[in-house]
């Protein structure tokens, strides 16, 4: 496509727009600020995550001591041995809804985060081209 | 030069944050220029400057080097200025579509003869200044920087083909535009 001389030259001839003196000096000072404060950010983003997780495990744990050791004995949740010779499957009913309980909400979570996982990238992928 | 500035990204996405001046040094003119061009005010340039490179910055570890830095660095300036100038809202453009569509694509080209007839480079100069923020870009890159028709799609985010009909329109709107003023003038 053939470029027309005439805007060029307009263009050329109306006020030029000359970059501030000092500006390399002023964008690095926000661009050390701006990284101390990601920084600040990510190793606040790890720390708290490190302490959810932990709190997790421990409430995790509290939660199945309360509502498996405290509550029932391990004698109840076990199976009954059989009595030779006559062979009966154990009843589990009980625990098998509890175990569902727990694997409902593992499940629920796992979504969520997937969800949380692909916001994220979206937001990402958008800010790579500043938009 | 390429590959220099690939090494120098390494660098910085590394942890070496005192390289980035650098690369502020080096594109900070043309990306000012840019802004200020399409934004239409030296005021409000430094700061789309300042926060073009800021963008980069926090999304150099994210650039994969397909295109250019440059052309790269060109779209996020882009961006940041059109976001500016949309929230800013200048006053559009006095031309009516239909007189564009109704201007025959020869006429067009007269605008040339017109501008070297009547040395009405001013006028035309303020006729650029009066188009729509994304026309200002591609006639800024263009005409003003030079850039190929392929190095304008890639930073306003368009085909090659898209570019060439927006650029052969604006000239319509320049001949329209310029024959106002002149008239207005007179």
């Amino acid at each position: 496509m053939e470029k027309s001389d005439a805007i060029r030259r307009a263009m050329r001839q109306t006020a030029q727009y000359e970059l501030p003196s000092g500006f390399t000096p002023r964008l690095m000072t926000r661009v050390r600020e701006r990284k101390r404060r990601r920084e600040t950010f990510e190793t606040l983003a790890y720390l708290s995550g490190g302490v959810a997780c932990f709190a997790a495990l421990i409430a995790g744990g509290i939660g199945a001591w309360t509502k498996y050791l405290e509550s029932k004995p391990l004698a109840e949740l076990s199976p009954e041995m059989p009595s030779m010779p006559e062979l009966r499957i154990p009843d589990m009913g009980a625990a098998f809804t509890e175990q569902n309980q727990i694997w409902l909400s593992m499940t629920a979570a796992i979504v969520v985060l997937s969800v949380c996982d692909i916001l994220l990238r979206r937001k990402l992928r958008d800010s790579n081209t500043g938009k | 030069m390429q590959t220099e500035e690939i090494l120098l990204i390494k660098r910085i996405v590394a942890g070496d944050t005192e390289s980035f001046a650098a690369l502020a040094d080096r594109y900070s003119r043309s990306v000012y220029s840019l802004t200020a061009r399409i934004a239409g005010s030296a005021e409000d340039a430094e700061e789309l400057t300042q926060d073009t490179f800021l963008k980069a910055f926090d999304s150099l570890g994210r650039f994969d080097g397909r295109s250019a830095f440059a052309t790269w660095l060109y779209r996020i300036a882009c961006n940041t200025a059109l976001s500016h100038v949309r929230r800013k809202r200048r006053p559009a453009c006095p031309i009516d579509e239909r007189r564009i569509a109704a201007l025959p694509d020869d006429e067009a080209e007269r605008l040339e003869d017109i501008v070297d007839r009547e040395s009405k480079l001013e006028a035309l100069g303020r006729a650029v200044e009066l188009l729509e923020p994304e026309e200002r870009a591609l006639v800024t890159l263009f005409y003003y920087d030079d850039r190929t028709i392929s190095e304008c799609a890639s930073v306003m985010e368009l085909t090659e083909g898209n570019v060439k009909v927006r650029l052969h329109r604006i000239r319509k709107k320049l001949y329209l535009l310029v024959n106002e003023l002149i008239d207005g003038k007179e």
